[in-house]
This record gives structure tokens, C-alpha cells and sequence, in this order.
């Protein structure tokens, strides 16, 4: 699927599921939140408790986009049964679901990873090099991306006309 | 036993090429309720059937049935030579995409949508290319007569709009079979003869095959067959 392909099916999909701007903006909202915690803690922890933090930052943000996701399938269920009566898969629904709010989720992570390396740093964390708080940030921002579209696409995929 | 179109029995062998659908032993139910028993129905390529009867007589389940909107509770139904009653439900949504256009009774349109998007919205299934969407787009609102209509919302058009624009819709992938309920219930007569003229000319010229549920006299004069099924009563 090129991109331009998706970008356009994924925006008549999304407005034909009601996928608002308030929607989208709850999705940044709830990674940008999780991002935030998690880039303050993972300064205080070593190695090990970081590697715990990056997988419960992924369980956490996957587990409240799915419910998001369940919940618009859900709202939209008619829309849904239509777009699959003129030949939607469930799969080209999905797809263009997540491709309209990964964007928001990435933005969410890395808004959220900035702002809480500044606000570690502020509290005192072991001074790091700038490196490490890179990758630290890096790691928070793969970790609540990812998780957003594997919770949109486990969202989807629970749901049931 | 319900038996309907030209059915050979089956241990005669089948050629599956002259038929667009056939269906075997399908039985249909709704919870206690039984629509179909044992129907056993062949619908020939390239011809065109109107069914006629009673509201609840089940025409509607048909036509879902064909679409694969609605699986028979037992038995077969083969479309093309396919069996579709075996299909996942993306190998239907697949099938449908390639093979039906489907006009249904109650309206699919998206609200959300302008008319020029919501029938633009099928070829995005096919991964058709935006200049090829364009092309076939233009040309089908055209051919249905509400290019005019392009650029506004579905929500802000009469019921019979709609209906064209449901009817363009199921014409903008070029499926070989057509599936039609009840079409004509909303439209005007310009409206409709606009509809006779396509579905005419699909037929004769172009060798579709259609299947369409009607009250309308208009309808059933211009198909080579009509079925006539009557309420099942228990």
C-alpha cells in the first residue's frame, strides 16, 4: 500500500467511523501522560528496572488504546458492517484506523518523553550523559508508539459486529 | 422442497460455468422461525431475475445470502463456481468486493461522506489507483446522472438521491453480478428510468447478471424471469 494510498483511505475510513479530532486527541493525551512518568523514572533506574519500565509502558498504553479502539468499533458498528458490505476487511479497516492515530500516539510519546527527561532532570536524577537520556528517550517514545498501534489493532481485532 | 430458476438434479454434472450462482439444500432460519427449506435454486450468467412476493417472504435473506451478508443455516451456495458458504469473513468482504454490487433496502451509505466519497470508497478496496478511482468515479456519476451531486453530503440528500447514489456505488467496482433490493421503491420516474436504462443496458450489453427483489411492475417487465416466493407459513 503506498503511502498516499493510505493516507487518503485511512482519512475516508476515519471519518466514516467518526474518528474525531477529540478522539485523536485523547489518544496523544492518555501516551503523552504515560510517556511523561515513565521518562522521569527511567532516569532513577538501572538497566534492569529500565528494561521492566519499557514493558510495562508498552502493556499500559496498549491496554488503554485497545479499550479505546474496542469502544469507537463499538460506536461505530453500523459504519463499520457498511464499509465491510461494499468489501472492507477487517484487516484494511484496521489498518487505516491505526494509520489515523499513530500519528497523534507518536506525537503523544515524544511530547510526553521530552518533557519528562526536563522534568527528571529538574528533580536530580544521577547526572547522565546526554547519550544515555537519548536513548532513554528513544526507548520511551518506541516503547508508547508501538504500543499504540499493537492496542488499536488488538482493539479492532477483539471487537465483534 | 423449494426449487427455483433451472436445477439439475444433483448427481446430473454440474456445469458451473453457464451459472452466476446456484444454491444447494440451503436451509435458512431465524431462531425458530424457518425461511428456506432445502431450496435448491440456479441463477444462469448473464441473465436477469426479478423475485417478487410478500414483505417477510424472504427476499431480502436471498439477496444477503448472495452477498454473503447472511450465511444459510445448512447448505451451499456456489458464485462463479466458488463456494462461498465456506468463506472467512475477509474472504467474503474480498468476494464482495470483486464480484457484487449490491444495492440494498435499507441505505449503507456513510452520512459522514459526500456522495463523491462514498462511492469512491469501494475502489479504495481494490487498491484501485487515484487516477483510475477518478476516471471511474466521474464516469459512473455521470452514467447514474448525479455528477452535479458530487460534492455534497449524503445527509443533505433526498431518499431517492440516495438511492442513486447507492446504485452508483454498486456499479463504480464493475462487479458481474448485481444485486438489487427493492430499487425503485424511492425513486422518481426520471429517476427510475435512468435506473431501467442502465440495468438494461448492463444486462443485454455488458452480460451482467442481475438479481432483483421488486413490487414494481416496471421491474419485473424488463427482466427475462420472474419469481414469484410466498410467505412461509408454519
Amino acid at each position: 500500500m503506498s503511502r498516499d494510498f493510505a493516507i487518503e483511505a485511512s482519512g475516508l475510513v476515519a471519518r466514516s467511523l467518526r474518528i474525531s479530532r477529540t478522539t485523536r486527541l485523547t489518544v496523544a493525551a492518555i501516551v503523552s501522560a504515560v510517556a511523561l512518568n515513565a521518562s522521569v523514572a527511567i532516569q532513577f533506574l538501572g538497566a534492569p528496572g529500565q528494561g521492566i519500565l519499557l514493558v510495562l509502558i508498552f502493556v499500559s498504553v496498549a491496554l488503554g488504546l485497545s479499550t479505546i479502539s474496542m469502544d469507537l468499533y463499538s460506536r461505530s458498528s453500523q459504519a463499520v458492517n457498511n464499509l465491510r458490505s461494499i468489501g472492507a476487511t477487517r484487516k484494511s479497516i484496521s489498518y487505516a484506523v491505526i494509520f489515523s492515530m499513530i500519528g497523534y500516539g507518536a506525537a503523544g510519546a515524544v511530547v510526553g518523553a521530552v518533557a519528562g527527561t526536563g522534568v527528571g532532570a529538574a528533580l536530580g536524577s544521577p547526572g547522565a550523559s546526554i547519550t544515555s537520556l537519548a536513548v532513554d528517550m528513544a526507548g520511551v517514545v518506541i516503547a508508547a508508539s508501538t504500543a499504540t498501534m499493537a492496542g488499536v489493532y488488538v482493539g479492532g481485532s477483539l471487537w465483534r459486529s | 422442497m423449494a426449487q427455483l430458476g433451472v436445477y439439475q438434479r444433483p448427481n446430473q454434472r454440474l456445469n458451473h460455468d453457464r451459472f452466476a450462482i446456484e444454491m444447494g439444500h440451503v436451509k435458512k432460519s431465524y431462531g425458530e422461525t424457518e425461511i428456506y427449506s432445502d431450496l435448491l435454486f440456479q441463477l444462469l450468467r448473464g441473465t436477469f431475475v426479478a423475485m417478487v412476493g410478500p414483505i417477510g417472504s424472504g427476499k431480502t435473506t436471498m439477496i444477503n445470502m448472495f452477498a454473503g451478508l447472511e450465511r444459510p443455516t445448512s447448505g451451499i451456495i456456489t458464485v462463479y463456481g466458488q463456494e462461498i458458504t465456506m468463506m472467512s469473513d475477509d474472504e467474503l468482504a474480498a468476494y464482495r468486493s470483486k464480484m457484487i454490487g449490491l444495492v440494498p433496502q435499507t441505505h449503507t451509505l456513510i452520512p459522514e461522506l459526500t456522495v463523491y466519497e462514498n462511492v469512491e470508497l469501494p475502489l479504495f478496496f481494490t487498491k484501485a489507483n487515484r487516477d483510475d478511482r477518478r476516471r471511474r468515479v466521474d464516469e459512473v456519476l455521470a452514467r447514474v446522472g448525479i455528477r452535479g451531486e458530487a460534492r455534497r453530503m449524503v445527509s443533505t440528500l433526498s431518499v431517492g438521491e440516495r438511492q442513486m447514489v447507492s446504485f452508483a456505488r454498486a456499479l463504480v467496482n464493475d462487479p458481474p453480478i448485481l444485486l438489487l433490493d427493492e430499487p425503485t421503491e424511492a425513486l422518481d420516474p426520471l429517476m427510475a428510468e435512468v435506473m431501467f436504462g442502465i440495468l438494461r443496458g448492463d444486462n443485454m450489453t455488458a452480460g451482467k447478471t442481475l438479481f432483483v427483489t421488486t413490487h414494481d411492475r416496471r421491474v419485473t417487465d424488463l427482466a427475462r424471469r420472474t419469481i414469484r416466493v410466498n410467505k412461509h407459513i408454519p
